[in-house]
């Protein structure tokens, strides 16, 4: 595995002859293993109840926001619009509450998203093996949960109060996923979270292969979002450059050939698509962070976990795909029935 | 007495312990391992235990292998 | 004669036993027991493998422990077993020979390539680690097999480089690479290792040791060839040590894929 000296040594690299020369091999190894193809996706948010204060996000406890959960009709109202655009894969987000989100809910919008959507995956609070597996026999083929910076004191410092202060329980989630059996599960650090975004990412890596020895039939894939300031939040992420970004992705690229690395519109367009090119395989499309923000009538109104800088719609995505040569996927499998595959 | 032995009928005397028969035919006793009726009998109890009629008995020891 | 060949590394831990000498000796086929002491001094082996025979009752046979310098492992092969079972039988006789309890499990069942058969030897690994034996099993390089082999208790993995005997090499390589990569126990390329440079293709690679055999044993001179063994799995382990640079693409004039980075 690439040591912690070879990553630092890469981030500092400056010379445009070596960075397109670390971008060509990233390109060349994404192109043998996925061809063009680039997976779609759409997240909803179900509810912005959080219990947690973690300082960089919008959501957290303290925060003086509208607080709303969606009751099951609007999650239909919500989830069949975004089907309308041909979104097949939906990502079901929540804030950290185990009180307001609890299992049985989250059981309820995936009976619901499975009239909708054939993957369904979920980007919740961690929890239990067998609260996991439940969610397994449920339906649900992916989990996302990012242990946002690896370093432990950083960690300590933005989480302040609530079950997200347990580092170690966050960090042990991954393995109880693939326990319960689920297949499918995303990993990830927040940029600009810690200061040395070298040591999170050697961190992250040894993570995700441990992950891969361990439990080698799961298919794994990471996600850095980069901070931003959030008005009112008095937080300071360190700045982290598009340069930066399109490293780490490249690295990851190297790194983990298979694994699927997921762009969100957190990122403007412009660098999404040439991000394309490097190694990102799965994006969102014509994404709304708020909850109820698809369907909403004032949606300005409502409080958004970040702030969209990519508002292209699914259409226009879908062309500028086609466009450069892209194979836009919105689904890879059929859904089966997890029962039985169990 | 027939025993066999490494697998081929042998005739042997009667009233043989193992001790005795190990010596008659092995230059070097020393490294010489018994199986007794698929059981290993260790080097301390060959000078007690006698061969019967009808036995097999296994002489090994090590070779060059790859 | 050069007896050891130093390089600045970790020793290769097996069990808790240290081996500052990466080339394991088997003693098969050669042609006196004096060139076997002769190959095994020459090389500086720390390790050999040896077989468990019937004795010969018509000829006195000198036994081959003697040949073999006390401070030298001794690695005894299952070889004649066809299954799990045979092999633990071998191994109990084998224990009982009082010269350790270190097992290469060979289970073959098929006289025309001599490819052991991965799922008794999964078996026999278990039943052999459940007696306390230090298990290193011989086999087809095939990951999944691997991993049962170290769930199951193996102290190394031993994939084959080649058919035995055949002297060609790393056929396996790339499947051998995989296991070096993903499996956490010492990987030992055993099997149809003819030349030093194979072996040292192997250390450069990764591979934590090589065992060799009918390559040194039928050679003309064994003893010159099992120190050129040695000093190849030297030099390939050196090699490997050193993080050989990986070789590199041309990049253009023009950055089509990041210039938009530099751009305003």
């Amino acid at each position: 595995m690439i040591t912690l000296e070879e990553i630092k040594n890469i981030l500092e690299i400056q010379n445009p002859g070596q960075i397109e020369r670390l971008a060509r091999e990233a390109s060349e190894i994404t192109q043998h293993y996925f061809g063009r193809a680039i997976s779609l996706y759409a997240p909803v948010y179900i509810s912005n109840y959080c219990s947690s204060h973690c300082t960089y996000c919008g959501f957290h406890v303290r925060n003086r926001i509208n607080r709303i959960k969606l009751t099951g009709e609007e999650m239909h109202k919500e989830m069949s619009h975004v089907a309308q655009s041909g979104i097949e894969n939906i990502l079901i987000l929540t804030g950290e509450s185990y009180k307001a989100t609890p299992l049985f809910y989250l059981k309820e919008a995936v009976e619901i998203a499975k009239q909708y959507f054939s993957s369904i995956s979920l980007e919740v609070y961690p929890m239990e093996a067998a609260e996991y597996r439940e969610l397994f026999e449920a339906g649900v083929d992916g989990i996302a949960i990012y242990q946002e910076t690896y370093h432990r004191l950083r960690y300590a410092q933005v989480h302040l109060s609530g079950k997200k202060k347990d580092y170690d329980y966050r960090r042990s989630a991954p393995e109880r996923i693939a326990r319960a059996g689920i297949r499918q599960i995303s990993m990830g650090i927040l940029l600009g979270l810690a200061n040395d975004a070298g040591e999170d990412l050697y961190e992250l890596f040894e993570h995700l292969r441990w992950m891969e020895k361990n439990f080698p039939g799961v298919e794994y894939s990471v996600s850095f979002p980069r901070l931003r300031p959030i008005k009112g939040l008095g937080f300071e992420p360190s700045y982290v450059t598009d340069l930066t970004l399109i490293k780490v992705i490249c690295l990851t690229r190297i790194c983990f050939p298979r694994a699927g690395i997921n762009l969100s519109t957190r990122e403007n367009a412009r660098l999404r698509n040439h991000a394309l090119e490097l190694g990102v395989t799965k994006i969102s499309a014509a994404s709304k962070t708020s909850v109820g923000g698809y369907t909403a009538e004032n949606p300005e109104e409502l409080d958004p976990q970040f702030d969209i800088q990519d508002e292209r719609p699914v259409d226009e995505i879908v062309q500028m795909l086609k466009h450069r040569n892209f194979d836009p996927v919105f689904t890879d499998w059929r859904r089966i029935d997890n029962e039985s595959a169990a | 007495m027939n025993i066999t032995l490494n697998g081929r009928l042998k005739k042997i005397n009667p009233a043989m312990t193992l001790r005795n028969l190990v010596e008659q035919f092995c230059k070097n006793p020393n490294h010489v391992i018994v199986e007794l009726n698929g059981t290993i009998i260790k080097n301390e109890r060959w000078a007690s235990q006698e061969v019967q009629d009808g036995d097999t008995l296994e002489l090994v020891n090590l070779v060059g292998g790859g | 004669m050069i007896t050891k060949t130093e390089i600045p590394d970790a020793p290769l831990t097996i069990a808790g036993k240290k081996f500052h000498n990466r080339f394991f000796l088997g003693t098969g086929k050669f042609r006196s027991k004096a060139a076997l002491a002769e190959s095994i001094a020459a090389s500086g082996t720390e390790i050999v493998t040896v077989a468990l025979r019937r004795i010969d009752l018509e000829h006195h046979e000198e036994n081959i422990v003697e040949y073999i310098p006390k401070n030298v492992t001794l690695l005894v092969n299952t070889s004649g077993a066809r299954n799990a079972q045979e092999a633990l039988r071998i191994a109990r006789l084998a224990k009982a020979s009082g010269y350790g309890n270190w097992i290469k499990i060979e289970v073959i069942n098929d006289s025309k390539y001599l490819l052991p058969d991965n799922y008794e030897t999964i078996k026999a690994t278990e039943m052999l680690t459940a007696e306390g034996f230090i298990v290193l099993p011989y086999m087809f390089p095939d990951l999944y097999v691997a991993r049962e082999l170290v769930k199951a208790g193996a102290a190394t993995v031993m994939p084959l480089g080649s058919l035995i005997g055949s002297h060609q090499g790393l056929k396996a390589k790339e499947f051998i690479k995989i296991l070096i990569n993903e499996i956490d126990v010492p990987i030992v390329v055993d099997a149809g290792i003819g030349r030093p440079s194979q072996a040292a293709e192997a250390m450069e690679m990764g591979a934590d040791a090589v065992l060799a055999n009918t390559a040194v044993a039928a050679a003309g001179n064994p003893a010159q060839l099992a120190q050129a063994f040695a000093l190849a799995i030297a030099a390939g382990r050196l090699a490997y040590l050193s993080k050989l640079p990986s070789a590199q693409s041309h990049a253009d004039a023009s950055s089509p894929l990041t210039g938009f980075l530099f751009e305003q």
